[in-house]
């Protein structure tokens, strides 16, 4: 029984940020009905010792997720080391006694972990402001501090990001294991005369760098400075002047990277990979379209046949779909107006012109009435009917139809990763369309349970169920189906990432069809330039729909384009199935439009070879988390409720008013106690009722509380 | 037909003139440039009219009545028939013919309610009572109605009357080389049912009519070119319902499928109408966009289902589910009366069903200022509304797999069984404690059904849930 290959499950991990010595314990979501808010209730979690023992606890409930002193508890995720035996194709646990029957002690075992920060280094484009950190290989069962450095640190300085602990492996609990636990959420500063009170400590030199101070305009020039900035730009802290956004140079402690094992003297070694974000701020829902959405469409195609589990999947889909919509103030979001804290008719008014229009009728756009009308249609779909459901998703490439009924597609009012109206994931309506015609054929069948750690072992080929994988003792947010993928820019990771190196030899833009970078001399003529096509297929969409006279036609953007760029994840879905490892055809055309060049270029394997993980040479350290906000708390300041609901609430203490409409409050409202009137507070910045940048840098874990069965968590001592 | 204008209704036959211009509307409808003495583009040959003398705007508004209780009417015999369709088949190319018959006839059942609710809007318009009504067991004249209210199986007979029910005129029929293939689905249906089929078609031209202005007359009347009609008065047009009536953004979400036209003055009523007859009918005139208005008719998708459907002898794509079930105790017909299992879900159609009506009614009461709508108890009321047609549809299915009594050969369906009213109460909170009512009503009912078991046991617990939810919103409204 030969060890052949090992692998780490889960392939990718989701940390969460929080000051609590203690991490989250584990818990389960239970669903007692169609409708209800899912149920947090306690399940067996693993309890670490500062010596590297297990134990199993699990607690009496209710979950809790702030310890005593307030401070939240961070999700810290283990990894499992499985093997692949001679005799076998299974993935099985690997254990001590597994080791020593094919020769080998349990030091042969070695952990290592890579991990970066490099968002500084995403805007400034200077490789020194690159922040990483490595832990060597160890074997031992302390923590091993997981250091940030940076050659434009001040010297000797470093930002904490996390650490890494390899657990004992127990008689009755023979698996190995590491855990990843993240950092508490601390924002860092730049040396500077001025004390500023946001920052935790000094860390950047800006005798080496230009990180404070470093500017991006509110009108980027159609050149590849402009066109290289982040999308959304802007986003991190500093201040602002007629022209540009300027920063205050401040640096936080999220991370990604791989945590890896190998076995001396095998050749065996694996990794896998690891983000760390901000909490669960409703951990009782999830939002409508996810990082475990993506992997699965790069994993199994746009295209999806319907059967009893993808029913299920769909039933999550549109059970998400309730949860972000109860924690939104559809109402709002549906108004037309150019003031802040309006959704997507803003956003289309100021992008490319629209007229400023509300979406839905705004009778029935209120929010008690779209919860209803979400109700139902998981109501029906828990008997069988879909049909009318499937009709009205948006397509991906009609994304810039922002005519009224292209607007009322659904997801409604929510933003995208390409910034307009979100489209599902080309296999999420695939599945939800096949599955309204299996139920029909079928009949609705109880729901499946998606858990894949029902049993020890997981087949060889099912890299869902890899990247499904439930690790003992890690709660569920922890996993990438709590984690965002309408990115813009995202917030446990920026997805859109991934797709930046799938051609090889180019580094695209995250957001844009444009060659940030080229790695080689023959490319160099593209880099800067758009990318219009590969393999025939177009990367970018029309924009349409009615100007500011109510005329209807193609719609501009700032640089008189009336074509958008497509997110990369469903225009590259069908590429990316079907060329993985294969030379493509790529258009390319200069900004101006005048100059053309064509080019055979060859798609990169998304996964690492015969694995569920994301590839080294798709993302290096820090690349899922680059183009974040910087801090992330800015995202929760700036981007309103139109992104990510379940992760960011926006409408809370909802209830309803006499007039049928309803009352509540705004998350972000720093005075929210029960005798507070429930009067929404429009989600501007610059409302002094709503929290404020420094409320968040500084005080974040107890500014923000949790909305738990649509309950708001009372004030934080 | 529930309202007590049914004694009065009455099919005349009329003969078409040889050659004559159209009267006002339909004149207006013609073709520009179509001079006088064109043979008249539709003239019916059949036409409802009252044995009374009945003002035009009352005229109207008792037409509107009987177009909603037969929008009604068909919506329900098109669900009840699309539910029956069975795609449980031994191959794949029946079952795919299955399924595109079952969307399509659903489709126009829901294209009915479009009808329906514009239809009530209007009734909004000249100022008349709203009408949810519909005929309900013991059909008292079958003639009154197209043809025969009745709730059964999808068969090749069935599909010949809701054809004939929605086609467009003789005239039309014969520039659309119909003619010979109606006729013998007319003698199909004589021969086997002796039955003659009403045009839904005719009622609205009649109520087209009402709502065109007769001819200026500055002389004498020529016939059949300048006789003047019955038209509903412009002060009875009331542009100020507009707020009243609903809109296909707050129905349909604004999706365009749905059909809902609202109206502020004569010309926009006269189109709406067209809209609705066009969406049924077809064509109205032989005008240049007939080929076009015929491809997406009511008419032209049920003759495809009806061409490609099996005679009863071949295959059965429909289940074998009962005929107009009840649930009256005092109907002891075995192959009507809903008994055993069956039982419990046909009153909770029932339930549903009335919900339903109730919260489509009322959504007609609550103001929402034209052009600038905004939230108000209106929105709760369409997505509950929205939700009972989702629910219907499941009870639908529940009933259509269990027999009709126990022993049974045949399967239970949906009884759509009218309630003793569906008059709402004068005031507002009244309206909401009805609906409080029924949700309670159907609160227990599921609890009973839960403590027995019953199948489907997620859904009801479901349904449980959002009922509970709308209860809250409810209460808040009354003010409880």
């Amino acid at each position: 029984m030969a060890i052949k290959d090992i692998r780490l499950f889960p392939p990718l991990a989701v940390a969460r940020l929080g000051s609590s010595p203690e991490p989250l314990e584990n818990y389960d979501l239970e669903i007692r009905d169609a409708v209800s808010p899912r149920t947090i209730v306690p399940a067996e979690s693993l309890v670490l010792d500062v010596d590297g023992n297990i134990t199993r606890r699990k607690s009496a409930g209710p979950v809790q997720f702030r310890d005593a002193k307030g401070l939240i508890k961070p999700v810290a995720p283990f990894f499992e080391l499985h093997a692949q035996l001679d005799d076998c194709s299974d993935w099985v646990p690997l254990t001590p006694e597994l080791l020593r029957q094919n020769g080998f002690e349990l030091e042969s075992v070695k952990w290592s972990a890579h991990l970066g920060n490099i968002k500084v280094e995403r805007r400034t484009g200077n490789p020194h402001d690159r922040m990483e950190a490595i832990v060597e290989a160890f074997n031992d069962h302390t923590a091993h501090l997981v250091t940030g450095t940076c050659k434009n640190f001040i010297d000797g300085e470093s930002v904490p990001l996390g650490h890494v602990q390899y657990a004992r492996s127990e008689e009755d609990f023979p698996g190995l294991r590491i855990r990843f636990t993240p950092a508490h959420g601390k924002v860092y500063g730049s040396k500077s005369d001025v004390e500023d009170p946001n920052v935790v400590r000094v860390v950047y030199d800006p005798a080496k760098g230009c990180w404070p101070g470093y500017r991006e305009p509110g009108s980027p020039p159609n050149t590849y400075e402009g066109r290289r900035l982040t999308n959304p730009a802007q986003i991190f802290a500093g201040y602002d002047t007629p022209d540009d956004h300027i920063s205050y140079g401040y640096i936080d402690d999220e991370c990604d990277g791989v945590i890896e094992v190998q076995i001396e003297g095998t050749g065996l070694s694996a990794f896998a990979r690891v983000a760390a974000g901000p909490p669960t701020f409703a951990p009782d829902s999830k939002p409508v379209r996810t990082v475990a959405d993506e992997l699965e469409q790069v994993l199994r195609g746009p295209d999806a046949e319907a059967n009893d589990e993808e029913l299920a999947a769909v039933r999550d889909t549109v059970r998400r779909a309730l949860e972000t919509v109860r924690l939104m103030n559809t109402g709002q979001l549906n108004k037309g107006g150019r003031t802040r804290g309006v959704g997507m008719a803003r956003m289309d008014y100021l992008d490319v012109g629209r007229k400023s229009d509300p979406i839905f009728d705004p009778m029935v756009a209120e929010s008690l009435a779209i919860r209803s009308r979400h109700e139902r249609v998981l109501l029906a779909l828990e008997s069988g009917a879909l049909a009318w459901f499937a009709r009205i998703l948006r397509d991906y490439d009609k994304v810039g139809d922002l005519t009224d009924e292209g607007r009322r597609k659904m997801p409604g009012m929510m933003r995208s990763a390409d910034g307009r109206h979100l489209a599902l994931t080309r296999r999420q309506v695939s599945k939800i369309k096949a599955v309204a015609d299996y139920i029909v054929k079928t009949g609705a069948k109880p729901a499946v349970q998606q858990s894949q750690a029902a049993g020890p072992a997981i087949k060889p080929l099912n890299l869902s169920a890899q990247l499904a994988f439930e690790a003992a003792g890690n709660p569920p947010n922890s996993r990438p189906d709590t984690a965002i993928s309408n990115a813009f820019p995202g917030l446990e990771m920026d997805i859109r990432n991934v797709w930046k190196r799938i051609l090889e030899g180019l580094v695209l833009h995250e957001s844009l069809n444009f060659v940030l970078e080229v790695e080689r001399e023959d490319l160099k003529p593209l880099k800067g330039m758009f990318i219009m096509k590969i393999a025939g297929i177009e990367l970018t969409a029309p924009v349409t729909g009615p100007n500011a006279d109510g005329i209807t036609g193609p719609l501009k953007d700032a640089y008189g384009n009336d074509r958008m760029a497509l997110e990369w994840s469903n225009a590259l879905a069908d590429i990316l199935h079907e060329y993985k490892g294969k030379s493509v055809h790529c258009v390319f055309q200069s900004l101006d439009g005048k100059q053309q060049h064509d080019k055979d270029l060859t798609v990169r394997h998304f996964f690492e070879h015969g694995t569920a993980v994301i590839a080294r040479a798709i993302a290096q350290p820090g690349a899922l988390t680059e183009s974040l906000c910087a801090p992330w708390q800015n995202d929760y300041r700036e981007c309103s409720c139109f992104y990510w609901a379940a992760n960011r609430p926006d409408y809370v203490n909802v209830e309803p008013r006499a007039d049928g409409t309803s009352a509540g409050q705004n998350w972000m409202q720093r005075d929210r106690t029960f005798d507070t009137p429930k009067v929404y507070i429009n989600d501007d910045w610059q409302d002094e009722r709503l929290l404020t940048h420094s409320d968040l840098v500084q005080n974040w874990e107890k500014a923000l509380r949790f909305v738990i069965g649509n309950e708001d968590e009372p004030p934080i001592a | 037909m529930s309202s007590r204008l049914r004694s009065r209704l009455v099919w005349h036959q009329v003969q078409a003139p040889e050659a004559v211009s159209p009267p006002g509307l339909l004149r207006a409808l013609a073709p520009p440039g179509t001079p006088p003495g064109t043979p008249a583009p539709i003239v019916s040959k059949e036409k409802p009219d009252f044995e009374v003398p009945v003002a035009p705007r009352e005229r109207a508004i008792a037409l509107l009545h009987v177009g909603s209780e037969i929008e009604h009417a068909l919506m329900v015999q098109y669900l009840y028939a699309g539910y029956s369709l069975s795609e449980d088949q031994p191959d794949e190319h029946r079952r795919a013919l299955v399924k595109k018959w079952k969307a399509v006839i659903l489709e126009i059942a829901r294209e009915e309610m479009g009808h329906l609710a514009t239809v009530q809007n209007m009734l909004t318009l000249i100022g008349g009572p709203l009408c949810f009504e519909r005929e309900d067991y013991p059909i008292i004249d079958p003639n009154l109605w197209p043809f025969p209210f009745q709730l059964e199986h999808l068969t090749k007979d069935s599909l010949a009357k809701y054809v004939l029910a929605e086609m467009p005129s003789k005239e039309v029929l014969a520039k659309l080389n119909l003619t010979e293939e109606i006729e013998e689905i007319e003698r199909r249906l004589k021969t086997n049912d002796d039955l003659l089929v009403h045009r839904v078609g005719a009622v609205y031209e009649e109520i087209m009519l009402l709502f065109t202005e007769g001819p200026m007359i500055q002389g004498p009347i020529i016939h059949h070119v300048t006789d003047p009609h019955p038209f509903v008065p412009t002060v009875d047009i009331q542009a100020d319902s507009l707020q009243f009536q609903v809109n296909p953004g707050a129905w349909g979400l604004g999706y365009k499928q749905i059909l809902i036209e609202v109206a502020w003055d004569r010309t926009s009523a006269l189109d709406a109408i067209q809209k609705v007859s066009v969406q049924g009918e077809g064509p109205i005139s032989s005008g240049p966009d007939m080929v076009q208005e015929y491809e997406g008719s009511h008419f032209r998708r049920f003759l495809d289902v009806y061409r490609e459907f099996p005679e009863e002898e071949e295959w059965k794509p429909a289940r074998h589910v009962a005929t107009n079930p009840v649930t009256n105790p005092e109907n002891n017909d075995p192959n009507r009366r809903i008994k055993g299992e069956a039982s419990c879900w046909a009153d909770l159609a029932n339930l549903r069903y009335r919900m339903l009506l109730l919260y489509l009614k009322h959504s007609f009461y609550i103001e929402s200022p034209a052009g600038n709508s905004t939230p108000s108890a209106r929105g709760a009321l369409v997505s509950w509304a929205f939700g009972e047609m989702y629910n219907l549809r499941t009870l639908s299915e529940v009933l259509m797999n269990l027999p009709l009594q126990p022993g049974s050969e045949w399967m239970a369906g949906p009884p759509f069984e009218m309630p003793y009213t569906i008059a709402l109460p004068t005031r507002s909170t009244n309206r909401w404690r009805a609906h409080r009512d029924l949700l309670m009503a159907s609160i227990e009912l599921v609890g009973k059904m839960l403590t027995t078991g019953q199948i489907q046991e997620k859904y009801l617990r479901a349904l449980r849930a959002a009922d509970e939810t709308a209860l809250e919103q409810v209460n808040a409204l009354i003010g409880a």
